[in-house]
This record gives structure tokens, C-alpha cells and sequence, in this order.
């Protein structure tokens, strides 16, 4: 309970922070850039806890502490699909009539991750082993990150297209808009909920998944179902940041030592966490940069969690944790 | 589910098994009751996993059925399934840093709702840790027990699902004398207290020490079966395992020829 309150008054310091940071001062600051950055504030705890939760489930579900949603192939798939629309809205104007454009990405992003979903569901409905399912995963998200690098080549004679291309791939919360926002917002709060309530599933399941299948799961479902959720927060996590990487590693991890192994728990601290983490690390980008402009929010989750994932990974296991 | 008490509380029937396009089990029958305990021997790869597992629900015969209470297992949910009977294996896969509590615990997973615990769930912990004897290990780590220790968990784990089967792989297999005679003691006081025990050995003296009755298996087909004295004789070894019985107390044997 006092490491929930923690987290939470982290959150609440780091979106202070972020409604606070930039050009203009809070004096001066006008309801449009209120918004605005209220718009940046909601991305980043969307997408914090989104990719944090999708973390979990990974880690819960293939038993594997360095697990994370990129493992499945949905992230690229929802990014691949990101992509396209990005190019679309640029090379195809007309596209924009038949789908709003701001709806374009969302729309594009979680037809992606779901194309890469039927494909897992169709191999965990044939073989029904979680082998199988990563192994796939693993292909799917070689091969919508290799077709993701053939449209960036593709959009190199152009370069407005190309910067756009290039800023989602560093991953930024900086282009969501207010109605990104607003589809994310339930499709979050739907996943984590459903995240929740299969967090017994995921304790038993750290058993094996025979002996978790003895004890009365339903491992094919559960197997399906957390895939779903995952991709469903995943997608969102991508349509709303781009390429943003380790939060769906650290924050687990991190808070798992304290908290155990129980996933219920863990699902609402990492929820909590990962939405401090990204927006403190958005704020980050944008106070660290040296000139105008901001650090990529993707080079900042990195640049901070490789190192610290390596100096943790390599303590809990020494002490025997992990 | 009400089981009646002169009927038998499992019944394999005909039970044929493929695995990887190989037939593991072939034409197995057995029944088993409240209150027994049938062991299952036979030499390596004879199929007595397949058996266990099989019988437990957790692989699908390729023809035969294994009914429990006069239902298919395999048309069980799993969760009902899981009242029913329970599997402990030989080794748990468990390694996360959990706590014995924690893992008993698991064994309520059937009985839990979806929002909350069933009411008799910290009941049920403390009755099974305590029918094992293993109540003050409730708060270690499961991962930093002894090999005895662990087993006891598993069957603590087992008795949590209130199941009136238990089925056993191996669970004496990797432990000591002593470990080994206190987890055969367990098993007879469960057996004693109502339970219907199916449990697979190595150790043929264990087997004789243990069975009510004795299903021995070759090839993935039943040799023998009946009471221990019938199936465990040197006809029965010779010829299941290449090995020759030595007479005098207990069931020691030689290799072959020596």
C-alpha cells in the first residue's frame, strides 16, 4: 500500500512537471496550450501504462521475466501499420476523405497489431503451445519491422515524409492529438481492467503450463486472452507514442521486487509506474534538449533503461530474484 | 458430484494414447476406489507418465476414455476438472520466488471466484499444510526447500483442491530414504482418510510396501495387474524388466544373466 502511494505521488509530480514544461510559462499559458499539453500529459499515461501492463502480461504469460510486448510481433505490426497511414495521409490525399485523418492512425495501428494477433491466435488455435506462439511472434515482428524499414527507404526522396516517418520510429507523445486520445482512453481502460481480472490465471499459470492446466486453467484461453489484451495495449501505446521501448521491461521488473510475484498486484502498481515513468521521461525530452526542439521520448527510454535494466537484471539475479 | 462409494471413483477404459505419432499407451483398463492406492510400475518409457497424465485429464486419449464419477474427464471445464482430481508431479517448474503459502494457495484456484477468494480459502491452506505436516514451512520460499520438502508442498498443493483422487508421477524418485518413507507414510494416511490414490513408482519394494493393488506396464501396454504379490513376481520382473529377483525380505534384484 505505502509503494502504491509512492508510485501515485511520483505520477502526480511528473504530470505537474509536464503541464509546467515548456516555452511558454504557467502565467502565460492559454487554454488552447493547455490542452494541448493536457493532450501530452494524457498520451503519456496512457502509453506508460499501457506498455507497463502489456509488460506483465508477457512476462506472466510466457513465464520469462524479459518478456515484453515486442516479443509477439504486435507492436511492430500496430508500428507497420502506423506507417502506412502516415504515408497514405501524404502520398494518397484522397485517404483522408474516406477515413478522417484523425482517426487514420489509430485506425491503421490496431488493424496492424490485429493482423499480427489473428496470426498468433490461428497458430495457438493449431498448436496451442506457448513455444509456437513465440516463435512466430519472433518471425512476425522481424518482418513488419524489415517491411517498416523498406517504406522508410521508400520515403527517402521525400522528406517531409521521411521526418514523419523518422519521428514516429523514435517514438514521441509530442503528435498525439486530442482524438487519439480519446480512442485510447477506453480501449486502456478495458485492457487493463481485463488485465486484472486474469491476474489469478497468470499466478497459477507460473506453475507451467501443465500443472497450471491441473490446477483448473484454462491455458488455451488464457493463452488467447492475454495475447488479446496485450495486443489491444499495445497498439494503443504505439499509435499514441511510436517507438518507445524498455518500459514494458523496467517497470515490472523493478516493481516485482518489491511487490513478489502476485500479478493483481503488480498489474496496478506497474499501471501506476509506467505512466510516471513515460511522462517523467517526456518531460525529460523536453528540458534536456540543449536548443529548441525536443530529445525523441524513445531515445530517452532507452538511453535510461538499457544501463539500468542491465545494473537491476544483473543484481536481482545475484541475489537470486530473477 | 455424489460418488458412490462400491463404484469405482475413476475408471480408465480401453485407453489409447498417440504422442508424436508414436503409440505410448495401448488398450489400458483400470479401475480405481476411494480409499486405494494402485501404483503403476514398469521400466523406463513404459508409459507410466502417459498414464498419469492421461489420467488426470491432461492428455487426450487417442481412443478409450477415462471417466470420473461416470463423466469423460475430457468433457470436464477445467475447473471442475480440478475439483475432481488432482496431479502432482515429479518436479514443479515453479521458480519464481514464491512462498509455500502462495503455492498451496494454487491449489484453490478452482474454488476461487472471479472477484474474490471462496470462503473457506485460508481454511483449506492451513488444513492441507497441516495434513503434510508442513505448516511451519508456510512462509519460505518454495524454490529453497530440501527435494522432500518440495514434494510435501505439491501434495499439500494437491489436498487444497479438496479433490478425492490424487495422481502422482515419480514422487519419491528424487529423494532419500527417509524422504522417500515419509512421503510412502503420507500417502497411506490419505489413502486411509478416503482418498483414491493412483501413483506412479520406480522402486518395486515401495511398490509392494505402498499398493492396495498394482498395474505394471511394458511397452505402453499392461503385463499385470492385480495385487502386489501376483504382479511383482519374478515371472513379472524377468520379463518386464530383463532382471532377476533375489529371494529373501524385501524384492532385491540382479541384472540378468549376472
Amino acid at each position: 500500500m505505502r509503494l502504491m502511494l509512492g508510485i501515485s505521488l511520483l505520477l502526480a509530480v511528473a504530470a505537474a512537471a509536464s503541464l509546467l514544461t515548456g516555452p511558454v510559462g504557467w502565467s502565460d499559458l492559454d487554454h488552447q496550450l493547455l490542452a494541448l499539453r493536457l493532450i501530452r500529459l494524457l498520451a503519456g499515461i496512457l502509453a506508460g501504462a499501457a506498455l507497463a501492463v502489456a509488460g506483465v502480461l508477457m512476462q506472466g504469460l510466457f513465464r520469462n521475466p524479459l518478456a515484453s510486448p515486442s516479443v509477439t510481433g504486435v507492436s511492430a505490426g500496430a508500428a507497420l501499420g502506423v506507417e502506412l497511414a502516415l504515408m497514405g495521409s501524404v502520398l494518397l490525399p484522397g485517404l483522408v476523405t474516406i477515413v478522417p485523418a484523425a482517426c487514420l492512425r489509430p485506425a491503421a495501428g490496431f488493424a496492424g497489431a490485429a493482423l499480427a494477433l489473428g496470426c498468433l491466435l490461428a497458430v495457438a488455435r493449431r498448436r496451442g503451445d506457448i513455444t509456437s506462439v513465440v516463435l512466430l511472434g519472433m518471425v512476425l515482428s522481424m518482418l513488419f519491422s524489415a517491411l517498416g524499414a523498406y517504406l522508410l527507404s521508400l520515403a527517402n526522396d521525400r522528406w517531409e515524409l521521411g521526418r514523419i516517418l523518422v519521428t514516429f520510429t523514435l517514438g514521441g507523445i509530442d503528435t498525439a492529438t486530442g482524438r487519439s486520445v480519446a480512442v485510447a482512453t477506453p480501449l486502456v481502460a478495458v485492457a487493463l481492467g481485463a488485465s486484472w481480472c486474469w491476474g489469478r490465471t497468470l499466478d497459477v499459470a507460473l506453475s507451467g503450463e501443465r500443472e497450471a492446466a491441473s490446477l483448473g486453467v484454462d491455458t488455451v484461453a488464457m493463452m488467447r486472452w492475454a495475447l488479446v489484451w496485450t495486443a489491444v495495449l499495445a497498439a494503443a501505446a504505439v499509435t499514441l507514442g511510436g517507438g518507445i521501448g524498455f518500459v514494458g521491461l523496467i517497470v515490472p521488473n523493478v516493481l516485482r521486487a518489491y511487490l513478489g510475484p502476485g500479478h493483481r498486484s503488480l498489474i496496478v502498481a506497474s499501471a501506476l509506474g509506467g505512466a510516471a515513468f513515460l511522462t517523467a521521461a517526456d518531460v525529460c525530452a523536453r528540458v534536456l534538449h540543449p536548443g529548441p526542439g525536443e530529445i525523441p521520448l524513445g531515445a530517452i527510454t532507452s538511453l535510461v533503461g538499457a544501463p539500468f535494466f542491465i545494473w537491476f537484471f544483473t543484481r536481482e539475479r545475484a541475489a537470486g530474484r530473477l | 458430484m455424489n460418488l458412490d462409494p462400491s463404484e469405482p471413483v475413476l475408471t480408465v477404459s480401453a485407453l489409447s494414447l498417440v504422442r508424436a505419432g508414436r503409440e505410448v499407451l495401448h488398450d489400458i483398463s483400470l479401475n480405481l476406489h476411494a480409499g486405494q492406492v494402485q501404483v503403476l510400475i514398469g521400466p523406463n518409457g513404459s508409459g507410466k507418465s502417459s498414464l498419469v497424465m492421461a489420467a488426470c485429464g491432461l492428455l487426450p486419449p487417442s481412443s478409450g476414455a477415462v471417466m470420473v464419477g461416470g463423466i469423460a474427464i475430457t468433457r470436464l471445464a477445467p475447473r471442475a476438472r480440478a475439483r475432481l482430481v488432482a496431479y502432482v508431479p515429479q518436479r514443479s517448474e515453479l521458480g519464481s520466488g514464491l512462498r509455500v503459502g502462495q503455492v498451496v494457495a494454487m491449489g484453490r484456484f478452482a474454488h476461487d471466484g472471479a472477484w474474490g477468494r471462496d470462503a473457506s480459502h485460508h481454511a483449506a491452506i492451513r488444513e492441507a499444510l497441516l495434513q503434510v505436516d508442513a505448516l511451519e514451512l508456510a512462509s519460505r520460499p518454495f524454490t529453497e526447500l530440501s527435494g522432500g520438502e518440495m514434494q510435501r508442498v505439491l501434495i499439500a498443493r494437491a489436498l487444497a483442491t479438496s479433490a478425492s483422487i490424487l495422481i502422482l508421477d515419480e514422487p519419491s524418485s528424487a529423494l532419500d530414504v527417509a524422504h522417500r518413507l515419509g512421503i510412502l507414510r503420507l500417502l497411506r494416511r490419505l489413502a486411509e482418510a478416503g482418498k483414491a490414490i493412483l501413483v506412479a513408482l520406480h522402486d518395486l519394494n515401495e511398490a509392494t510396501q505402498l499398493a492396495d493393488a498394482v498395474v505394471l506396464l511394458q511397452g505402453g501396454r499392461i503385463l499385470a495387474q492385480g495385487s502386489p504379490q501376483a504382479v511383482i513376481s519374478p515371472v513379472h520382473v524377468r520379463s518386464a524388466y530383463g532382471v532377476t529377483l533375489v529371494p529373501g525380505g524385501g524384492y532385491g534384484y540382479t541384472l540378468d544373466g549376472s
